[in-house]
């Protein structure tokens, strides 16, 4: 099977799946019991002739396959609908929250990437020192560290005690410097979760690089390198990391698609304005456009970083592409 | 969970802290303007459209009254107190009001306000759903002259109308006349004592003084309404002094406020509550709710007291009606239900409802278990306490209750519908405001006026005449009256049981700032925009920070927490090397 082949293949089952989450997520929400309008009007006041007014405008009164029918349509032309809650186009609303999330998630991704392989590969391949030992150790409770509590310490100490950084939020208000001292401020803001937030991802990147290594490093090929005299630095980094990587690659493609889902806990710990807050705040009021809006964006993007890691994957190992010829 | 209150009596309230205002009674002069005075909420504004969020959002119905001006507002004392109106008059019985608005009033953009803007947000605003009242329901609308403007209304009240309603400029909103919530109103150009600065979706509201205000500028520079989204980092942050006070009512569980106690250059306001919790009792489900014998013992059987001590830790009173006890029109004669088992057991066993089959549960004469579930959201932890304690008063007395904490949305479609849901007993909480106009609809005939209101399907037609004869009686001793009578009804029919009426305890801080006024719900919520308005610098140059609050942490906390994290390295540490070796 060619790689044009295999492509194909893959685009047309991501394809599906996209059309098939996009059906699940209309009706999933729609089974939840409630009533998005007393979630909007809270208020006892508003007559009966005014709800059904605010059922029509939402499109509410149609039954569910006719607005099953218009919201395909009009996601066909790009249209999200409008947010119940927020009264403005889901997309506006998914798109102010997406920059803060991936900025922040994205950063702390690949800071958590780049160190969380490095002392992994270094774990595994010293496994027997102590102070590998005692690495991996930290790394895993690390890891089991609720972020929750961490991110109320780091608050409590670097925030409050220390008051080296703000205490939540994006931006100081009203502030409104040159782009240099905005992206200060951004950064002065950031520091904290983003600590957090680094906290949690690489122990599990430690862990997968751990395992990965011991399981190269009894390769025969390792000793055949080893017979051959090479340098131990060349053994490590050329034979053992590179195809150790490998099942690094799947956990990041996994990690990259959620990436758009932000992080609900550090958001909340910090007041960061990502789409872990948008999305709960969204299931909270009912807001179904926008519950539809943020899980699309969610599983396209998900969907998309499997792609990838499945493309990259076929280019990596023509075995896969002969597997998926099989089936 | 703010209600929008109009209506009628004007009783003096009391102004429960003297000394705060004392000390903001220093001469002009001598007060200083400037500064940013920062509050923290809890719930943030997603929006600036002029629809829910204005009405129902902690920050929403703070951040339109401090931009947008009214024809009149309620003074701390819960006066009439002119704003954009300088005088009004009414005719054929409060059929009929004109308002003479003042001529030097502009909006952000330097256009004058005027009687056309007041014509324009009289037709247009009540046609948005949460701004249709009474007082907002017109027949008609007329421009007398550039500044005078008279409004008609469907149903004559005795107070001026358009209790709590934005002004909106005409010549920004006109093409959204049809439907004003299709506007983003994304500069609020207002009329109000500050302006919009800058506004960032679910983070903060900043504002910043209006130098034009007819009345004078506020004292402060720039007000911000700032979002967090947990109360520890809310608590750190006044503790740091990012912000000054707690914005909508004040912190939610008094053990929040005992942890505050003691710290440096923080007070804690104890202000009367303006949320008062009640049962309230589905009349319309067929069963032995609908026997008042039964919704009487139940009343007595509930001890308030042990819910004040247990779930508020002694800050709340018992209320027994929709009407604040300070208030002058609070009847103080109602019929009491103080906690009394043994009565109950007796109106039960009177009324034949004894435990045939001796497993604890008394039965009714038609050998039915007298077992009821209570509805409540799950959101609110104090319901859930207090359903608790009531499901353990009740047992008792051999009254059976289950607690049903449900999604708020849920929770609302089923209090609201009574008709549909049959619930038996719902746990609920309104603030039903200075004014205690709109709560009536909780008790007006439910498929009348109280539809959609009247979440206990309740109708005594005597009730509703007494209604309608105050909405529109002048002379206040005979509006008190009425309004006593139709509290006996209440309290008599017992379609609402009421339960308790939380204080409000609010943190501020005093190293900065002066002159909070506190009134009815604590120093800032949507009866009281007036701290904002009074609150200004100290005179006296503030003292040098105070030194890094480091006693002020946990730091015993903090110690467990590193002593536990080494000793779990250090296991982790030998396991590994134990798998290792």
């Amino acid at each position: 099977m060619g790689m044009k082949e295999y492509v194909a293949k893959k685009l047309f089952a991501a394809a599906l799946t996209i059309f098939g989450s996009i059906c699940i997520n209309f009706l999933i929400f729609r089974i939840l019991p409630g009533d998005p309008l007393r979630m909007i009007i809270k208020d006892p006041r508003v007559k009966p002739e005014a709800m059904e007014r605010l059922r029509r405008r939402f499109g509410l009164d149609k039954p569910l396959w006719v607005q099953f029918i218009v919201y395909l349509t009009r996601l066909a032309q790009g249209d999200m609908g409008m947010s119940f809650w927020q009264k403005r186009p889901v997309l506006e609303v998914v798109l102010d929250r997406l920059w803060p999330t991936v900025l922040l998630v994205g950063s702390a991704f690949l800071i958590s990437l780049v160190i969380g392989v490095v002392t992994g590969a270094i774990v595994g391949w010293k496994r027997r020192s102590k102070m590998s030992a005692l690495i991996y150790s930290v790394s895993l409770v690390v890891y089991m560290i609720p972020t929750f509590w961490l991110g109320i310490l780091l608050l409590l100490v670097f925030g409050y005690w220390f008051g080296l950084f703000p205490l939540g939020g994006m931006k100081t208000p009203g502030i409104k410097p040159g782009p240099i001292g905005y992206w200060l401020d951004v950064l002065n803001h950031m520091v904290l979760p983003l600590i957090a937030l680094i906290f949690w991802y690489f122990g599990e990147y430690v862990v997968v690089m751990r395992s990965a290594m011991l399981d190269v490093l009894t390769e025969d090929y390792i000793t055949t390198a080893r017979a051959k005299g090479l340098r131990e630095r060349v053994i490590m980094w050329d034979h053992a990391v590179r195809n150790a990587l490998l099942p690094v690659t799947t956990l990041t493609a996994i990690n990259a698609g959620w990436i758009v889902a932000g992080a609900i806990e550090a958001e909340i710990v910090f007041s960061w304005p990502g789409v872990g807050r948008l999305i709960y705040d969204a299931l909270m009021k009912r807001d179904y456009p926008l519950l539809q809006g943020t899980f699309l964006v969610l599983t396209v993007s998900v969907v998309l970083a499997n792609l990838l890691a499945d493309i990259v994957y076929g280019y990596l190992d023509p075995r896969v592409r002969e597997e998926a010829a099989k089936l | 969970m703010k209600r929008v209150a109009t209506l009628l009596a004007l009783v003096p309230l009391l102004l429960l802290t003297a000394p705060l205002m004392a000390a903001a009674n220093v001469s002009a002069q001598e007060i200083p303007y400037g500064g940013r005075f920062a509050v923290g909420f809890l719930e943030s504004l997603s929006t600036l459209t002029c629809g829910e969020e204005w009405q129902y959002n902690d920050m929403g119905c703070i951040f339109w009254p401090l931009v947008y001006d009214q024809l009149w507002i309620l003074s701390p004392e819960g006066e009439i107190q002119p704003r954009l109106a300088e005088s009004w008059e009414s005719s054929e019985n409060g059929k009929v009001w004109t308002f003479h608005l003042r001529h030097d009033a502009k909006w952000h953009d330097g256009q004058p306000v005027t009687a056309e803007d007041v014509a324009f947000t009289a037709e247009n605003l009540p046609q948005v759903e949460v701004w249709w009242y009474v007082d907002t329901d017109f027949e008609e609308v007329k421009v007398i002259d550039e500044y005078t403007v008279r409004l008609t209304l469907v149903n004559p009240i005795s107070r001026p109308p358009m209790y709590w309603c934005p002004i909106l400029p005409k010549h920004i909103w006109e093409p959204y006349a049809e439907d004003l919530l299709e506007y983003d109103n994304k500069d609020a150009i207002g009329s109000g004592p500050f302006k919009l600065k800058e506004f960032r979706s679910e983070e903060y509201v900043l504002l910043e003084a209006n130098e034009e205000y007819w009345g004078g500028r506020p004292y402060v520079d720039e007000v911000l309404l700032i979002a967090y989204a947990n109360e520890e980092a809310q608590i750190l942050a006044l503790k740091k002094g990012d912000i000054q006070t707690i914005g909508y009512r004040g912190l939610s569980s008094p053990a929040a406020a005992e942890k505050l106690r003691g710290e440096p250059n923080i007070e804690i306001g104890e202000y009367p509550g303006l949320g008062i919790w009640w049962l309230s009792i589905d009349l319309y489900k067929e069963g032995p709710l609908q026997d008042l014998n039964v919704r009487k013992a139940i009343a007595y059987a509930i001890n308030r007291d042990r819910i004040i001590d247990t779930v508020y830790m002694g800050y709340a009173e018992k209320a027994d009606s929709f009407v604040y006890p300070e208030l002058d029109i609070h009847n103080p004669n109602l019929p009491q239900y103080d906690y009394n088992p043994t009565l109950a057991a007796q109106i039960l066993d009177e009324a034949g409802y004894v435990d045939i089959d001796g497993d604890g549960v008394r039965e009714t004469p038609e050998g039915d278990d007298l077992s009821f579930e209570i509805i409540t959201a799950s959101a609110w932890p104090d319901a859930i306490k207090i359903a608790s304690l009531i499901k353990e008063d009740l047992a008792a007395i051999g009254i059976n209750i289950k607690v049903s904490p449900l999604d708020e949305d849920v929770y609302y479609t089923m209090v609201y519908e009574p008709t549909e849901s049959e619930y038996d007993i719902a746990i609920h909480e309104e603030e039903p405001g200075i004014l205690v106009d709109w709560i009536w609809y909780f008790c007006l005939d439910p498929e009348d006026m109280g539809a959609g209101w009247n979440t206990a399907y309740y109708y005594n037609p005597e009730f509703d005449e007494l209604y309608f004869e105050q909405v529109s009686e002048f002379d206040p001793e005979k509006r008190k009256q009425l309004i006593w009578q139709m509290q006996e009804l209440l309290a008599e029919d017992l379609p609402y049981i009421f339960l308790v009426r939380p204080k409000e305890l609010v943190p501020y801080r005093t190293d900065k700032f002066e002159g909070y006024v506190g009134t009815i719900g604590g120093l800032s919520s949507w009866v009281n925009p007036w701290t904002y308005l009074k609150v200004h610098l100290k005179a006296a140059p503030a003292p040098p920070p105070p030194p890094a609050p480091g006693p002020a942490i946990p730091m015993t906390a903090i110690a467990g927490g590193i002593v536990a994290l080494v000793i779990v390295v250090g296991v982790a540490y030998y396991a590994v090397k134990r798998r290792g070796s």
